[in-house]
C-alpha cells in the first residue's frame, strides 16, 4: 500500500493543513469520513479520488435530495433517464429502425470566465462526448449563453469574455462538424463576474445500439479489458471537478484546471470511435463505453466497473502520458480532455487496439495519443489501482462511487416589487424601437452567422428562423425533431419559482410552434453558493417549479392530447451548477435553463416564424394579463424591474399549445411565433422581420379585445408578458382553426392581417398605437449587436472595420 | 441492354474534415456510387475510381493554415495522376483549399502555388461567417459545370479562409477570360455580386469556385452538399428556389427532390461516366 | 520607436506539432531542421514620446485587457525598443531544397509571418486610447527555425525554402499569395 495520510489520528487543525496543503477542497469531517468508509486511513490518491467525487459537482450532495422530490423522470417515451451522461427518450421510426433520441445539458461557467475562448470550446466538447457514448450521432448542439452588461461597468470584460467564448464555440462546435441548432444570449448585470456557459448536446442513435456506460453482464462469462483511448494524460485539469465547485477568487488561481480542447483529435476519434462499435456488432459483443471527464481514469474506471456490478483492476503504469514524472494522483484524477474509457471482451482487443493506433492513426494526430490496455474487470467488486507495484487504492467499488448528501438550508427568496408609476402619453412606436435594440432582444443573426447551423445536411428550420431549431435528419421518413432552450433571469431574480416554471411554459410553446410533440426536457440549474439559504433557497424553488410545470402542462403526443394530462414532461438529464458568486459575494440571478426537444411527425408543414402572404389572417391565443413585471418593457423604457412576474398557467399552456401544435400539423399554419419577452409588439415585429432578407412584408393588427376585456392600458396590451401566440394562418383554414381552439377551449382572437406594405401598425381602441416602416424596425433591430463584437464597434466617424487577419 | 455501371466515387477523407458522409450522400443521389477513403489508406486504390471529392471540414485544424498540412499528403500525389488523366476532381470548402495549396488550381504551370484562399474579408465582422449565397455559373467554361451555364444556384458557404486572391497581377481576369473563374457570387437573379455580403468574403472579381485549364478540377467554396434538396434550402430564400420550397409546403416527397446543389453532382457524375465510356470505347 | 510584445502558450503547441511532423516527416527536412518554435510576435509602431512611458502605458494595458495575450495560458515578453530588426522579405528565388546532407554548423532563424494588409486597425483604435502616439500595431506568427547549414547564405535559403509554399512539396508556412515572411534575425546556434 502507498503512504497513507493519517486522517484519523491529526487534529482538526492539522487536518485541515493538510487537506489545503494537497489542494484538496474536503472538509475535515469528510476526509474522516473516507477513513471510516475504508476502515483504514486514505492514500493521497484515494482523497484526491474521494475528493472529486464527492464534489458538488460530480456527487450533486446538496441538490440531489430536491431533485429526486421534485422532477419526474418517466413516462412512456423513456428508455434512460438521468442516471448516466445523456438522457435517452423513443423518438419514432423512420428508415425502417426505431430510433431513440440522446439529450445531455452541462455548463462550463467558471472555466469560461476564466480562459473564455478555451473554457466554452471544453463545455462543446464533453458534452458531445458524453452523447457519443451512448453510441449516438451528434446531430447537433445548442448553446444557451449569458454574459455581464454590456454597457455597464465592466462592459469591457464583458464584452471580451463574450467574443472568446463565442470564438471558442464555433472554433470547437464548427471543426468537429456538429450544426448549432440555437440557443440564446441574454445580458444581465448579475452575470458580470460570472458569465454562464452553457451547452445542449442532441443525438440519434437506434434502440437496439444503444451502448451503455458500464461493463456489461457478458463479462461474467469470458474476461474483458478496460482500455483507454485518446490524448495522453497530462496534468489540464487536474482538480477540474473540485474547481467548478468553488467561488472564484482571483480569476488567475485556477487555470490549472482548465483543459485544453481539440476537436481535431475529438473528430478523428469519433469516427475511429465508430469503427470500433462497428466491429463489436459484427461480433456480437457487448460492451461498455464511457467518456473521461471529471475526476479521470479513476472516475471513468470505477463507474464504469460500479454500474454493471463489477470490479476493475487499473495499473497506472500502463496509461500513456506526457510525462512519466507526473504524481499518482494527477494521472489518476487529472481531466485531461478527449480520452473514452472502454470495457471490451479480451478477444476484441487486438482489433480495437488496431483501429485506435494504426488505421486512424492516433500516435500521428496528436503527440503520444493512443489506445492502450490500462487495467482489467474482475468479479470481486474491489476497485484497485496500482503504479509501479504500489497499490494506490483498494477500496469496494461501491464505496469509490457512493457519493454523499447534505441537507442544505432554504431560505425563501421570492421579491415583491411594485410597478412603476403609470405612464401616460408615451410614444409605444419609440418605445417598441428602443427594445428591438436592446441587447436583449435584437437580431442574432450576428452571432448565428459565426455557428455552422448546416453541416450535417439535416437542418430545416435554422437559428433565427423558428422559435426551435428543426433537424430533418432521415433519408426516407419526414420524422423529424425540434430543440429549444430558454430562461429568464429577470423573472428568477423576482421569483425563482415562477421563473424556472415560465422557462419550461416557453419551451412548450416553442416547440407547439413547430408543431413538435415535447418529448423530454433537460435542465442546467445555474445558482450562487448552496451553503447560503438564500442562493440554496433559490435552487430549491427552481426545482419545485420546473417539476410542477412539467407535470402541470404534461405530455403531450398523438395518444395524449386530453385537456388533462396523464403523464408528466420527463426530465432525462441535466446538470446543477452552484458556486456562480464571485469573490464579493454577488451571486448570479437565479438562472434555471431548460431545453426540450420535441418530435415533428412531417417536417413539410413545418412554418418558420416569418410572414409569409399578404391577406393572410393572423391570429392571437392567450388574452394578454397585467404582468410586465421582469419584463423587458419595464427594463429598457421605464427603468424598472418591478410589477407582476407572469403566473405560469400550466393548463392554458397544454391547451394552447395542443391547438398550435394540431393546426401546424393540419397544415393550417404559415407562420407561428410565442408571444413572450416585449410582448405582443415585439413578437409581432419579429414575424415581420424575420431572420434572412430584408422585410417585404407588413402586419395590421388591432389587439382590441387582445385581454379578453380586462380594460388593459394601451402599453400593458402590447408589451405585457402573459404566454401566448401569434398565428399566420393560410386562409382557408380560418373556420377550421376557430373551431379546434373552440374544441379546446382555447380563446383565439382575430387581430388583423399580413399586409402588403411593408409597415407595422398596431391599433388598439380606435385608436393607432404604432405605425413604424418595416425598414426603421429592421435598423434598429439588425444593428444593435454587431456592435457589441470587437470587429462590429464603430469608429469614431461611423465606419466599420474591414478585418484582414 | 444492361445499364451501364454507376460511376465510382471516392470521397477523401483527411483527418479533420466533417462532411464526408453528405457529400457522399449527394453523389449517390447524383448516381454515383460513393466510398469514403482514408487519407493513410494505400494511393493505389484511387486508380479504381471514376471521380474525386475533397470534401468540407477542417483537415488538420486549418493548423498552420488551411488546407496547407493535408496539401502534403501521400494521396495527393496520386490524386494528381488521376486529375492529369481528366477524372473529375472537386473541393469543396476545405476541400478546396487543399486543392489551391497543392496548385491543382488553377494549375497554370504545373502545381505551382498560384493562389491563395486567405481570411474573409467583412466590414463589421471576422472570423468564420455562414449563411446562403448565390452562385453564377460562367457563361462559357472548361468545367464539367458548363452544362449549367449561365444557371444561379443558391447554396450555403462556411468558411473563414474563402477569399480569392493572389499576388499575380492580372491572374484572376486571365482566368475569368479563359472560363476558369467558374462560379461567381450573384445576387438571387444573377447579377455578379458588386459587394459585401453578396461577396461574402472579398473574393477577386467575386470568385467562389475556379478550375484548372483542362477543366476537371473544381475549387469551391460554398457547400452544395448542403442545398442537394429541396428540403435544405430556407423557406424564405429570395429567389425562384425559395419559391419552388414554399411551393412544396406539406409534400414530402417534393422537399425529398433535387435542390439547387444537385445539379452540380449531377453533372460531375455525367462526366466521369462520360470519360469512362470514352476511354472504354478506345 | 518600435515596441515588440512576444507570447508564446504555456501548453502544448499543437500548431508547431503539426507543423514539426509535416516539415520532417512529410517534406524530408527531418536531418536539416534541429528544432522548431512558434510565438505570436505584436509589434508596436509608436509616433513619439519616450520608451518608459509607452512601455509602461503598454505594460498596463496587457494588464487590462485579454486582447493581446491570456495570462492563463499564455506567457509574455515585452522587448526592448528596436531589440528585434525590421527585417527582410524571404525571397522564392533564394529558396534552397534540404540538401542530402545536413551542413555542419546550426544556425537560429526568426521568420514573421504576417497576412497582407495584417494591420490590426480595429484593436489599434481602441489600444490608441491608451497608448498614446500609437500609429500602427501588426501581429503575425513567429517562426524560431534551428537549421543546420554550412553557411548564412545556406541557412537564409533553406529557411526560405521551408517557409515560403512554391510547390505541393515544397514550403510550409506560409502562402506568397496573401502572407509575407520576414527574416527577423539569423544567427549561429548552439546545439540544445
Amino acid at each position: 500500500m502507498a503512504a497513507v495520510i493519517e486522517v484519523s489520528r491529526l487534529s482538526r487543525a492539522d487536518l485541515e493543513s493538510a487537506l489545503a496543503e494537497h489542494s484538496l477542497t474536503l472538509k475535515p469531517d469528510e476526509a474522516r469520513r473516507v477513513a471510516e468508509l475504508l476502515g483504514r486511513d486514505p492514500t493521497l490518491t484515494e482523497l484526491t479520488l474521494f475528493d472529486t467525487m464527492w464534489s458538488e459537482h460530480c456527487s450533486y450532495k446538496s441538490s440531489r435530495a430536491h431533485l429526486a422530490r421534485h422532477l419526474p423522470t418517466e413516462g412512456p417515451d423513456v428508455v434512460l433517464g438521468p442516471v448516466e451522461d445523456a438522457g435517452i427518450v423513443r423518438l419514432g421510426e423512420a428508415d425502417g429502425r426505431r430510433w431513440c433520441l440522446v439529450m445531455s445539458h452541462e455548463s462550463h461557467n467558471h472555466p469560461s470566465q476564466v480562459l473564455p475562448f478555451e473554457g466554452a470550446a471544453t463545455g462543446i466538447g464533453g458534452i458531445v462526448r458524453d452523447v457519443y457514448c451512448m453510441g449516438a450521432e451528434v446531430v447537433g448542439v445548442l448553446d444557451p449563453l449569458r454574459f455581464g452588461d454590456p454597457r455597464g461597468e465592466h462592459a469591457d470584460r464583458s464584452r471580451e469574455i463574450m467574443a472568446g467564448v463565442v470564438d471558442g464555440i464555433w472554433h470547437y462546435a464548427n471543426a468537429l462538424g456538429v450544426p448549432n441548432l440555437g440557443g440564446d444570449l441574454v445580458f444581465h448585470p448579475g452575470y458580470d463576474d460570472n458569465c454562464l456557459v452553457n451547452v445542449v448536446a442532441v443525438g440519434l442513435v437506434p434502440e437496439e445500439e444503444i451502448i451503455r456506460s458500464r461493463v456489461p453482464a457478458e463479462a461474467r462469462a469470458e474476461p474483458y479489458d478496460f482500455i483507454l483511448v485518446g490524448k495522453p494524460t497530462d496534468e489540464s485539469g487536474f482538480g477540474g471537478a473540485a474547481f467548478a465547485s468553488v467561488i472564484l477568487d482571483e480569476e488567475e488561481e485556477n487555470r490549472g484546471a482548465v483543459q485544453v480542447p481539440d476537436p481535431f483529435l475529438k473528430r478523428v476519434l469519433s469516427e475511429a470511435n465508430k469503427a470500433v462499435l462497428a466491429l463489436a456488432r459484427r461480433g456480437g459483443a457487448a460492451i461498455g463505453f464511457k467518456d473521461l471527464g471529471a475526476g479521470g481514469i479513476a472516475c471513468v474506471s470505477s463507474e464504469l466497473a460500479e454500474a454493471g456490478g463489477f470490479g476493475m483492476r487499473v495499473d497506472l503504469d500502463r496509461v500513456a502520458v506526457s510525462d512519466p514524472a507526473l504524481p499518482d494522483r494527477v494521472i489518476a484524477c487529472s481531466e485531461t480532455q478527449e480520452r473514452y474509457g472502454l470495457a471490451v471482451p479480451r478477444r476484441l482487443t487486438p482489433r480495437v487496439l488496431a483501429i485506435y493506433n494504426e488505421e486512424y492513426d492516433l500516435p500521428h494526430v496528436y503527440p503520444g495519443a493512443c489506445a492502450r490496455v490500462a487495467g482489467e474487470v474482475t468479479n470481486d467488486g474491489r476497485y484497485t489501482l496500482t503504479r509501479g507495484g504500489a497499490v494506490l487504492c483498494d477500496a469496494p467499488v461501491a464505496v469509490v462511487t457512493k457519493g454523499i448528501r447534505y441537507e442544505r438550508e432554504a431560505a425563501p427568496a421570492a421579491r415583491d416589487l411594485p410597478d412603476p408609476p403609470p405612464a401616460l402619453d408615451r410614444d409605444l412606436g419609440a418605445d417598441l424601437l428602443a427594445l428591438l435594440a436592446d441587447p436583449n432582444l435584437c437580431d442574432r443573426r450576428y452571432l448565428y452567422q459565426h455557428y455552422d447551423g448546416e453541416v450535417q445536411g439535416n437542418a430545416c428550420l435554422r437559428p433565427g428562423e423558428a422559435d426551435a431549431g428543426v433537424l430533418a435528419p432521415f433519408a426516407g421518413s419526414p420524422l423529424g425533431l425540434a430543440v429549444t432552450c430558454d430562461g429568464n433571469p429577470w423573472y428568477g431574480a423576482r421569483d425563482p419559482y415562477r421563473g424556472a416554471a415560465l422557462a419550461v411554459c416557453e419551451a412548450v410553446r416553442n416547440l407547439a410552434c413547430v408543431g413538435a410533440w415535447p418529448l423530454a426536457l433537460t435542465d442546467c440549474l445555474n445558482y450562487g453558493n448552496p451553503e447560503k439559504p438564500g442562493p440554496f433557497g433559490a435552487f430549491a424553488e427552481g426545482v419545485r417549479g420546473i417539476g410542477d410545470a412539467c407535470r402541470g402542462i404534461g405530455r403531450l403526443a398523438e395518444d395524449d392530447q386530453a385537456p388533462a394530462p396523464r403523464h408528466p414532461i420527463p426530465v432525462i438529464s441535466g446538470n446543477v451548477s452552484f458556486y456562480n458568486e464571485s469573490a464579493r459575494g454577488a451571486a448570479i440571478p437565479p438562472s434555471p435553463i431548460v431545453a426540450l426537444a420535441g418530435r415533428v411527425p412531417d417536417i413539410s408543414v413545418v412554418p418558420g416564424l416569418q410572414l409569409k402572404a399578404a391577406g393572410d389572417p393572423v391570429y392571437l391565443l392567450g388574452a394578454r394579463r397585467a404582468e410586465l413585471g421582469g419584463g423587458a418593457w419595464h427594463r429598457v423604457c421605464r427603468g424598472s424591474e418591478g410589477g407582476a412576474v407572469p403566473e405560469p398557467d400550466f393548463a392554458r399552456v397544454r391547451t394552447e399549445s395542443l391547438a398550435v401544435i394540431r393546426a401546424v400539423q393540419a397544415g393550417w399554419v404559415r407562420a407561428a411565433h410565442d408571444v413572450g419577452e416585449g410582448g405582443l409588439a415585439t413578437a409581432a415585429a419579429e414575424m415581420l422581420l424575420g431572420r434572412r432578407g430584408e422585410p417585404a412584408r407588413g402586419l395590421d393588427l388591432d389587439a382590441t379585445g387582445g385581454d379578453g376585456g380586462g380594460g388593459l392600458p394601451p402599453a400593458s396590451l402590447l408589451f405585457s408578458e402573459t404566454g401566448g401566440f401569434l398565428v399566420e394562418l393560410a386562409p382557408a383554414a380560418d373556420d377550421a382553426f376557430a373551431e379546434l381552439c373552440r374544441a379546446l377551449g382555447v380563446a383565439c382572437l382575430r387581430l388583423g392581417a399580413v399586409t402588403a406594405a411593408p409597415r407595422l401598425v398596431l391599433r388598439a381602441g380606435g385608436a393607432v398605437l404604432v405605425d413604424l416602416d418595416a425598414g426603421e424596425l429592421a435598423a434598429a433591430w439588425q444593428g444593435a449587436l454587431p456592435r457589441l463584437f470587437p470587429a462590429g464597434e464603430e469608429t469614431p466617424d461611423g465606419a466599420r472595420e474591414v478585418a484582414d487577419a | 441492354m444492361p445499364e451501364a455501371p454507376r460511376p465510382r466515387a471516392a470521397v477523401i477523407q483527411f483527418p479533420g474534415v466533417n462532411c464526408e458522409y453528405e457529400s457522399a450522400r449527394a453523389l449517390a443521389a447524383a448516381g454515383a456510387e460513393a466510398d469514403i477513403l482514408r487519407w493513410n489508406e494505400d494511393p493505389a486504390r484511387l486508380a479504381g475510381y471514376d471521380l474525386f471529392l475533397l470534401p468540407g471540414g477542417f483537415s488538420y485544424q486549418d493548423r498552420v493554415r488551411a488546407g496547407a498540412v493535408a496539401a502534403k499528403e501521400d494521396i495527393l500525389e496520386a490524386l494528381a495522376d488521376e486529375a492529369a488523366a481528366g477524372k473529375p476532381v472537386l473541393g469543396i470548402c476545405n476541400g478546396a483549399q487543399v486543392l489551391v495549396e497543392a496548385g491543382f488550381v488553377p494549375g497554370l504551370r504545373g502545381e505551382d502555388l498560384e493562389l491563395a484562399l486567405a481570411p474573409n474579408r467583412m466590414p463589421g465582422r471576422r472570423g468564420y461567417f455562414s449563411e446562403w449565397c448565390h452562385l453564377r455559373v460562367a457563361d462559357s467554361t472548361p468545367s464539367w459545370l458548363g452544362i449549367l451555364s449561365e444557371r444561379v444556384l443558391p447554396m450555403p458557404f462556411a468558411h473563414g479562409e474563402g477569399r480569392f486572391t493572389s499576388r499575380r497581377p492580372g491572374l484572376f481576369e486571365e482566368l475569368a477570360a479563359a472560363g476558369q473563374v467558374v462560379l461567381r457570387y450573384a445576387d438571387a437573379e444573377g447579377a455578379v455580386a458588386a459587394g459585401w455580403p453578396e461577396n461574402p468574403n472579398g473574393s477577386e472579381l467575386a470568385a467562389a469556385g475556379v478550375c484548372n485549364a483542362a477543366g476537371n478540377v473544381l475549387a469551391m467554396m460554398p457547400h452544395p452538399e448542403r442545398a442537394a434538396w429541396l428540403g435544405q434550402v430556407p423557406e424564405l430564400l429570395p429567389g425562384p428556389w425559395g419559391w419552388k420550397r414554399r411551393r412544396a409546403f406539406g409534400e414530402w416527397p417534393r422537399l425529398k427532390g433535387p435542390g439547387p446543389g444537385h445539379a452540380l453532382f449531377a453533372a460531375m457524375v455525367g462526366a466521369a461516366a462520360a470519360r469512362r465510356e470514352a476511354v472504354d470505347a478506345t | 520607436m518600435r515596441l515588440e510584445l512576444r507570447v508564446e502558450l504555456k501548453t502544448v503547441d499543437l500548431v508547431r506539432e503539426t507543423a514539426w511532423l509535416a516539415l520532417t516527416e512529410k517534406l524530408g527536412w527531418a536531418a536539416v531542421l534541429a528544432d522548431l518554435r512558434r510565438a505570436v510576435l505584436w509589434r508596436f509602431e509608436l509616433s513619439d514620446g519616450d520608451e518608459a512611458t509607452l512601455r509602461a502605458a503598454l505594460a498596463a494595458e496587457l494588464e487590462r485587457t485579454s486582447a493581446f495575450y491570456n495570462p492563463n495560458k499564455e506567457r509574455h515578453h515585452l522587448l526592448a525598443g528596436g531589440a528585434l530588426p525590421e527585417g527582410e522579405p524571404l525571397a522564392a528565388a533564394d529558396a534552397l531544397e534540404p540538401p542530402p546532407a545536413p551542413g555542419a554548423r546550426l544556425w537560429r532563424a526568426l521568420v514573421w509571418v504576417t497576412d497582407e494588409g495584417g494591420e490590426q486597425a480595429a484593436l489599434r483604435r481602441r489600444t490608441a486610447r491608451r497608448l498614446p502616439g500609437l500609429s500602427g500595431l501588426r501581429a503575425g506568427t513567429l517562426w524560431e527555425l534551428a537549421l543546420r547549414a554550412d553557411t548564412a547564405t545556406m541557412a537564409r535559403g533553406l529557411a526560405a525554402g521551408l517557409a515560403l509554399t512554391r510547390r505541393r512539396r515544397q514550403g510550409l508556412l506560409l502562402n506568397p499569395h496573401y502572407q509575407e515572411g520576414r527574416l527577423l534575425t539569423l544567427a549561429p546556434g548552439e546545439e540544445a
